[in-house]
């Protein structure tokens, strides 16, 4: 378990990250001496995450909670293979964007979009305040096209890109963290994520001025 | 695909732009349903049981894996036996061995003494045991007395074959009871 964790610790960035990245460890070793019960705090503190990563590559919100679950179930089913050279997050951030990845490659000529619904926050009513100076009802119907808008941006991205900047500016990772479940580089992940920006940037000019 | 120079402020406003999909959240009935349907998924991979053909096919595979030097020299060593006992040599070999004046013919034809011309045939493939009889004398109500090869048997054939070829009574001027007739296979089938 020290040579775990000590790969752990040269992985993980931030003392937050290493906290959270010890406690995983200790409990996929519950896990892997047979306290599968164990597997539940792992589902309930990732299964937000997880779901809202996959749920921006995909922009459906069925195929991301059926992806969800079975990058769980893969998890589960391996968890035994686990040997803690990544943090348990990293690994099963892996699983789910190969899951994801594989089930875009798969179904490449469907487009069915759906979305989910903003929760009404500060954050997004400011963003539309400083739009527009209408009546409620028009921010309601600006907040419903720019959605779509945005998410009809997100899925011109390719995969890739979509994936790098999905993580960066949505789940709020590091260039670093990215790199390591990408499995590319700190340079790949920069490179991948100015030219996301700038193509969205084009494509939502309108709502950026 | 287009492209703009970012700007500080697009840029700042893009990101802004894309923290508001954080919010783009399930609802709890949307987790409740989500928990039950994984839960189910869990037990099923749980509790599932491999059919007979993949714990086979796992089992083979895993003893291939082990064993491949070995089974690669008794596969090499099978087909060699295989192709050595198919050949045209090892076959000749072996009837020329056992039955060399009769392996080289495909009919076998008993000959009557006098005018050495064939009695019966056998086909191609026959088994059968020569047994070197001398033609039994049948009667003798008239002049010429009638005379029956019994030459051909089934005892060393396999079911597979059977003889064609009825015995042939026949007749020889001018012998008595009991001589010889010199009967003799000139052609048999290659399984003599």
């Amino acid at each position: 378990m020290s040579f775990t964790k000590t790969i752990t610790k040269s992985l993980v960035s931030s003392p937050e990250r290493r906290l959270e990245a010890d406690e995983d460890l200790a409990i996929v070793s519950k896990i892997q001496a047979g306290d599968v019960d164990a597997f539940d705090t792992l589902i309930l503190k990732y299964r937000e995450r997880v779901y809202s990563v996959i749920y921006n590559l995909t922009s459906n919100r069925e195929d991301a909670s059926d992806l969800t679950q079975d990058s769980f179930i893969k998890a589960f089913q391996s968890i035994n293979r686990f040997k803690g050279k990544s943090s348990f997050f990293t690994w099963l951030y892996r699983i789910a964007l190969n899951t994801t990845l594989t089930h875009l490659r798969k179904n490449k000529l469907r487009r069915f979009l759906s979305f989910e619904k903003m929760a009404d926050e500060d954050h997004t009513a400011g963003f539309i305040e400083n739009m527009t100076t209408e009546s409620d009802s028009d921010k309601a119907a600006l907040m419903n096209e720019l959605q779509e808008k945005l998410n009809d941006a997100f899925q011109k991205l390719s995969a890739k890109h979509r994936t790098v900047i999905t993580l960066f500016e949505i789940d709020g990772l590091s260039h670093k963290e990215i790199a390591e479940i990408t499995g590319t580089t700190i340079g790949t992940v920069r490179s991948r994520l100015h030219y996301a920006k700038q193509f969205l940037q084009g494509e939502l000019k309108d709502y950026l001025r | 695909m287009p492209s703009q120079k970012p700007t500080p402020e697009a840029e700042e406003r893009l990101s802004q732009l894309l923290r508001m999909k954080r919010q783009e959240r399930p609802d709890a009935d949307f987790w409740n349903k989500f928990d039950e349907e994984l839960r189910s998924k869990q037990l099923s991979a749980l509790v599932r049981t491999q059919s007979w053909y993949e714990r086979l096919g796992k089992t083979s595979l895993a003893i291939a894996r082990r064993s491949t030097t070995a089974t690669a020299t008794v596969s090499v060593f099978a087909l060699g036996i295989f192709a050595v006992s198919k050949s045209e040599y090892f076959a000749n070999n072996d009837l020329e061995a056992t039955q060399p004046s009769v392996a080289a013919t495909n009919e076998a034809v008993a000959l009557n003494a006098t005018n050495a011309a064939p009695l019966f045939v056998v086909e191609e493939h026959f088994v059968a045991a020569l047994e070197p009889e001398e033609p039994v004398f049948i009667q003798s109500f008239d002049v010429q007395p009638l005379y029956e090869i019994h030459t051909l048997t089934q005892r060393a054939s396999s079911s597979n074959y059977s003889i064609n070829a009825a015995p042939k009574q026949f007749t020889v001027g001018g012998q008595a009871n009991g001589t010889s007739l010199g009967a003799q296979v000139i052609r048999t089938g290659n399984q003599f």
